[in-house]
Order: structure tokens, then C-alpha cells, then sequence
């Protein structure tokens, strides 16, 4: 039996409509997290761009009007530290007026009482929240700024209480494994749903050293036998399609009006300076080549048997190892191993047929 | 008389997906699709018209007895309100 979330999704995914759009307003942050995907935060901005090249307020509320216009329902806002934006509440009340369901993905640390008052007065439904520790001293390591985890938690609490939905996401990196048991019964604790994303990407500056933070095998072995066994997906678990919602039911768009297939594929299909976004939406070579893929043109994964445990996203892969449709063989990338772990210790009879509501396991493009 | 004008609330999110109307209530997190009749009121009811100019505009549209329409708008619209997807404005 399908919800009807589930058949609007499908819809979404079959008839090619933008249901789920993530946009980042700026790429400026107060934290320096050493897996920052968009640059490497030990540097002032991305390398050869300057932030005044960022999206216009009046150019991002353009984009607005046309993704609601091409079919969006779901609007993440996204940064960098989307709160660091001095406009975000102009942009969540156009939103959230024109009819979107608006997320904020922020570190949280700018989640003052009067922040969180004006952002939902202004019509946010909700907020994703970065953790990655459960002790001060991990999270705070990570993201090099002291006093982060505190004020972190803290915003989750007032976000909370101003009766926003709040997901606390968790990077799951070799430093914080151990404590990945602790955080979730912190999300419990705090009332709030917990996301795990046990994948690592190259940053989008191309740099690579993010990558080394990422969990070896015998950890993430460890994590499922342990505090993530109820992930481990049950039998009837399986999954049906290797194509992710990239280009067909998602989209994403950077601060500087790039279009990629999802926020986490960065693969430029077009600029909204240049081009409308239904023009890139229905028109760009690159989300027509997406929308193409059959199952047979994934070498990898067309007859792999651990198919039904894998949480492949297009986007994580493509940002890896520049393959959209890789990996080019089995092994290539760390979701391989992944889902090789998940069926073996579904086969060895320890999975767990529910998973604890509100707790998920992220697919990139799936947010 | 008190002139009763429904209008959108900020928790609820909607869009026409495929031809079909869904409204989502965010907080909950559940969608509901609308009928014909419905998305019409829905699209209506935006805090520009009281109950009963939006009743005679589908009376008006699905031909039917203007008094069945004020009674089916205004028992939607009530629906809607119990679900915090509108909010009525009064004035007199």
C-alpha cells in the first residue's frame, strides 16, 4: 500500500516536476567543518569566485516564482549558513505565501529566540540542523569553531519549542563513530527526528581531502552491528529503481544560479542568469541525459546482488568519481561497500524489520 | 451582517502536481488532494472574497443551486479551518 506522499512522489518522478528544490542563498558560513563539501573552509570563499557574484536578492526571489511556477512543493533553502543571508526571512515569507513548504538547512547556531520567532512568523516549516558529536569537545573540533555544539543544541531546543520540525543531521566521519549511539539518543531526548549521512564527498572546489575522513570498513561494520542495526533494511526492504529523483523530481540551484540535477550533483545544466529555469528544467542536455538512464547503463549496479541494500545516490557518486552513472565497477565507491555490509548482516539474520520513526538514513538527493 | 472571508493559512503548503491539487499541512506532514469543487474553493479563498461570493462563483461554475453551493463552501471551508489550512477573517 502506497500513502499518498508516496504516489505524489511517484507522479513527480514519472511526469518529470520539480516537487523538491534545494537553493542555496549564499555560500558564506561562521563555521570552518572540515567535511565542507562546497569549499575548503580554511580558505575566505570558494577559490576564483567572490561573493558579490552570488545571487541578487531580486534575482533569488525571480527564482522563487519559477521553480513554484515549474511545480515545487518542498523548498530547502540551503547555504553555506543560510541564516548568515540578511534577507532569509523575506525569502521564506515569499515562499511559504507563494505556497511552498519551506526547510531551512542551517548549523543552527544562529537560532537566537528572535530569529527562530521571525523565521516561523514568516512561515518555515521546518529546520535541518548539522550535529557531528555528542560531546562538545567532537563537534566542536569538527566544525573548528568553540561553543558550536552548545548553541547548536540550544537553537535546536528554541526551534523546537517555536514548533518547527527539526531534524538534527549527523555526518558520520571516523572521529565520530563512536559516539553516533549517544547522538541519536540525544535526538530522542530532544524530541526531534535524526538523520545519519555515513557518506563523505570531494568538495566542490575539487579538492579531495575531505574524503579521508570517511569511515573504513570495520567501522561501519561496527555501527551496524551496534547502535545502526535497526537500519539494516529488512527483507522486504528492496530497492526498486536504481535512478535517483536527480533531474526528474529534485533539483538543485547554488548560490550562483547554477542548476545541477540535485544539490549534492554538481553538475552544471544551466544558469538562471542566463536561462529561465523552465527553460534549463525542460531543456538542458544534461537532466534530458539523466531522465534517459535505464537500468543497463549503470555497469556496476545493473546486476549487482547487493542491490536491495544499497543506498546509491548519483550525486554522491558523480561528485567522487565524475561518473554520474557510476560506479564503473563494483568496489569504486564506498556505497558498494556499504550495501555489501548491509546484506551480509541481513543474511546473518540481524536485521531489524522497523526502523524507530523519525530516524533515517539519508540518500543524498532524497532530502 | 459580519462579512466572513476565508484566507490561507502560512501552515499549509499546496500545489497542482500532475493536474491534481494537494494541499500539504506541514507540521503534520500530510497531503491531502482536492476534488474539482474543492480546488476551486481552495483557489478562491484567498482573503479576497467572503464565503459567499466564493459560493456563488462555484454555483455559478459547476451549475448548481446557488444555495447548495453557499452550504457545501461554507461546510469546506469550516473543514479547513478545523485543519489549519485556513484562517476566516471577520468583519462587520
Amino acid at each position: 500500500m502506497t500513502t499518498h506522499d508516496e504516489r505524489i512522489q511517484q507522479r513527480a518522478f514519472e511526469k518529470c516536476i520539480p516537487l523538491s528544490v534545494t537553493l542555496e542563498i549564499t555560500l558564506r558560513c561562521n563555521l570552518r567543518c572540515v567535511h565542507c563539501y562546497n569549499f575548503d573552509r580554511e580558505l575566505s570563499y570558494l577559490p576564483e569566485r567572490r561573493s558579490e557574484e552570488e545571487l541578487r536578492d531580486d534575482e533569488i526571489h525571480r527564482i522563487l516564482d519559477e521553480v513554484r511556477a515549474e511545480g515545487c512543493l518542498y523548498l530547502g533553502l540551503t547555504g553555506g549558513e543560510a541564516l548568515m543571508h540578511p534577507r532569509i526571512v523575506d525569502f521564506v515569507r515569499h515562499a511559504s505565501d507563494s505556497g511552498m513548504a519551506v526547510r531551512i538547512k542551517s548549523n543552527g547556531t544562529l537560532l537566537r529566540p528572535a530569529t527562530v520567532r521571525r523565521v516561523a512568523e514568516a512561515g518555515a516549516a521546518a529546520i535541518d540542523l548539522s550535529l557531528y558529536g555528542s560531546t562538545a569537545e567532537t563537534h566542536d573540533a569538527f566544525v573548528k569553531v568553540p561553543g558550536a555544539w552548545k548553541r547548536t543544541l540550544e537553537g535546536a531546543q528554541t526551534a523546537r519549542d517555536a514548533g518547527l520540525s527539526v531534524k538534527l543531521n549527523a555526518v558520520v566521519v571516523q572521529s565520530n563513530a563512536d559516539e553516533v549511539g549517544r547522538m541519536l539518543e540525544m535526538a530522542s531526548e530532544l524530541g526531534v527526528s535524526f538523520n545519519l549521512d555515513l557518506q563523505i564527498t570531494k568538495r566542490y572546489d575539487g579538492s579531495r581531502s575531505s574524503l579521508d575522513l570517511s569511515v573504513d570498513r570495520g567501522t561501519l561494520e561496527r555501527l551496524h552491528r551496534g547502535p545502526l542495526r535497526s537500519f539494516v533494511p529488512g527483507g522486504d526492504a528492496t530497492r526498486k529503481s536504481i535512478q535517483c529523483p536527480c533531474a526528474r523530481s529534485v533539483c538543485g540551484i547554488t548560490a550562483f544560479g547554477d542548476v545541477y540535477p540535485c544539490i549534492g550533483a554538481p553538475m552544471r545544466s544551466g544558469n538562471l542568469r542566463e536561462q529561465s529555469f523552465h527553460e534549463v528544467w525542460e531543456s538542458s542536455p544534461q537532466f534530458r541525459w539523466i531522465r534517459e538512464l535505464r537500468t543497463d547503463d549503470f555497469p556496476a549496479c545493473r546486476s549487482c546482488v547487493h542491490m536491495p541494500y544499497c543506498r546509491r545516490s548519483s550525486g554522491v557518486i558523480y561528485s567522487n568519481t565524475g561518473v554520474y552513472n557510476g560506479p564503473e565497477k563494483f568496489g569504486d565507491d564506498f556505497v558498494c561497500i556499504e550495501a555489501e555490509v548491509l546484506h551480509q548482516i541481513h543474511d546473518e539474520g540481524r536485521a531489524s524489520e522497523t526502523l524507530p520513526a523519525g530516524f533515517t538514513l539519508r540518500r543524498h538527493s532524497q532530502d | 451582517m459580519t462579512k466572513r472571508t476565508p484566507e490561507r493559512s502560512r501552515s499549509t503548503a499546496w500545489q497542482s502536481i500532475d493536474g491534481e491539487m494537494v494541499l500539504l499541512r506541514v507540521r503534520a506532514r500530510e497531503l491531502l488532494g482536492l476534488n474539482e469543487v474543492a480546488r476551486r474553493i481552495w483557489e478562491l479563498a484567498d482573503g479576497t472574497r467572503a464565503i459567499e461570493q466564493i459560493a456563488a462563483i462555484v454555483a455559478a461554475e459547476f451549475d448548481v443551486l446557488p444555495e447548495v453551493a453557499e452550504f457545501d463552501t461554507a461546510r469546506f471551508v469550516e473543514e479547513l479551518i478545523g485543519l489549519d489550512a485556513l484562517q476566516l477573517r471577520e468583519e462587520s
